[in-house]
């Protein structure tokens, strides 16, 4: 046996009770999840905060796709028709950025940064440093592929332009984008 | 259970005791924390309208996505490459991309998951939020799988019923019907 708290007990007994579980079962469930995240190298309050954000990124209309998929679909379309491909991406970024200033959020890049560092796990390296009115965005990634990296620059300007910053300066190679704005 | 002092003693299994101490060592806390901390995630995942339950399937839908290399897009822009952009050529070469793909994931979950039908169907119900209904019936010998969409273009299904009769041609099923429309995929499988 080991001990809680008698108030979380008392809470989580009622919540076991309205999903017709016993205390025993719902605890024991639970520390099974906690050992699976635990394999994945996280706590399991950081898995109920990825949760919670994969949730809000799912009714934000985002879909999971594999990787592969999409840089394919990527470059065929880029391939295709760029100015129009790149103008959708935009949009979607921009609109990210507003959907985060709608919802009352007052720093929708800090916001995005959380986003990507707990979900975007196609970018190993993502920095973002402020200074005064002045951003600077670095994003390494070998995983890109040459038209994604192209179209998700257009995505994070999108994002930062939506925020209220104008671009000042912007490098693109492949897998690689470094980005600087400055606050309208 | 037992009361005393504003502490409850909680019955946990005692397999499960082993391991979560290990979780706990992990962590660098006591088993107690830890448990109090799973109990604050109960309920603050109740409160946001979840269970336990919705949250392990999730995660192990993550997993495989991190495995395989899967990420978020705005559906938005997905839809519009491959509904506008990709057509004739294109749209032949990607469904054979994504049905090899599709292959690839097949193997992949049946040598992951005891059971990969099932795993499959989390699969297309946690990552395909675009689909209204997804169902996966396993028979004697065959399986079949309906999905449902009243937002996915006709091309989007076509790729999607390719990805999904990949997969299943990767656990060595054998396709026997295939209908595919504008938001709808109607695929039987037989081993």
């Amino acid at each position: 046996m080991l001990a809680a708290r008698d108030d979380l007990a008392d809470k989580a007994g009622k919540i076991a009770q309205r999903r017709g579980f016993t205390l025993f079962a719902m605890i024991n469930d639970l520390l099974e999840l906690a050992i699976k995240v635990d394999n994945l190298g996280i706590s399991l309050e950081e898995a109920v905060s990825a949760y919670e954000l994969a949730r809000e990124i799912k009714d934000a209309g985002f879909t999971l796709v594999l990787e592969t998929l999409l840089y394919d679909t990527a470059r065929f379309a880029y391939e295709k028709k760029s100015a129009e491909v790149l103008k959708t991406w935009f949009d979607a970024g921009a609109w990210v950025a507003q959907r985060y200033l709608a919802r009352g959020i007052k720093d929708p890049l800090e916001a995005y940064e959380k986003e990507l560092k707990v979900l975007g796990w196609n970018i190993p390296d993502f920095t973002l440093e402020r200074s005064g009115k002045n951003v600077s965005v670095r994003i390494l990634s070998p995983r890109f592929s040459e038209s994604y990296t192209i179209l998700f620059n257009r995505y994070l300007e999108g994002i930062l332009t939506g925020a209220g910053y104008d671009i000042t300066f912007n490098e693109v190679g492949r897998g690689n984008i470094r980005m600087e704005a400055m606050k309208r | 259970m037992v009361t005393d002092r504003g502490k409850r003693l909680i019955y946990v299994s005692e397999d499960l005791l082993e391991r979560i101490a290990k979780v706990a060592r992990d962590e660098g806390i006591s088993l107690n924390k830890l448990v109090e901390g799973a109990l604050m995630e109960t309920v603050k995942v109740n409160e946001l309208g979840y269970s336990s339950k919705q949250m392990a399937d999730f995660f192990n839908v993550l997993q495989t996505h991190r495995v395989l290399g899967g990420l978020f897009v705005p559906s938005v822009v997905l839809d519009y490459m491959i509904e506008k952009l990709c057509d004739g050529d294109a749209l032949y070469q990607l469904q054979a991309l994504w049905y090899e793909s599709g292959k690839w994931n097949g193997k992949y979950l049946k040598e992951k998951f005891s059971d990969p039908i099932d795993a499959f169907r989390h699969f297309l119900e946690l990552s395909r939020w675009d689909l209204n209904e997804v169902e996966v019936k396993s028979g004697a010998n065959s399986v079949k799988v309906r999905c449902i969409s009243t937002v996915m273009s006709l091309e989007g299904t076509q790729l999607l019923a390719k990805f999904i009769e990949g997969v299943m041609n990767g656990m060595n099923f054998k396709t026997v019907q295939a209908d595919c429309l504008k938001g709808m995929i109607i695929l039987e499988f037989k081993t």
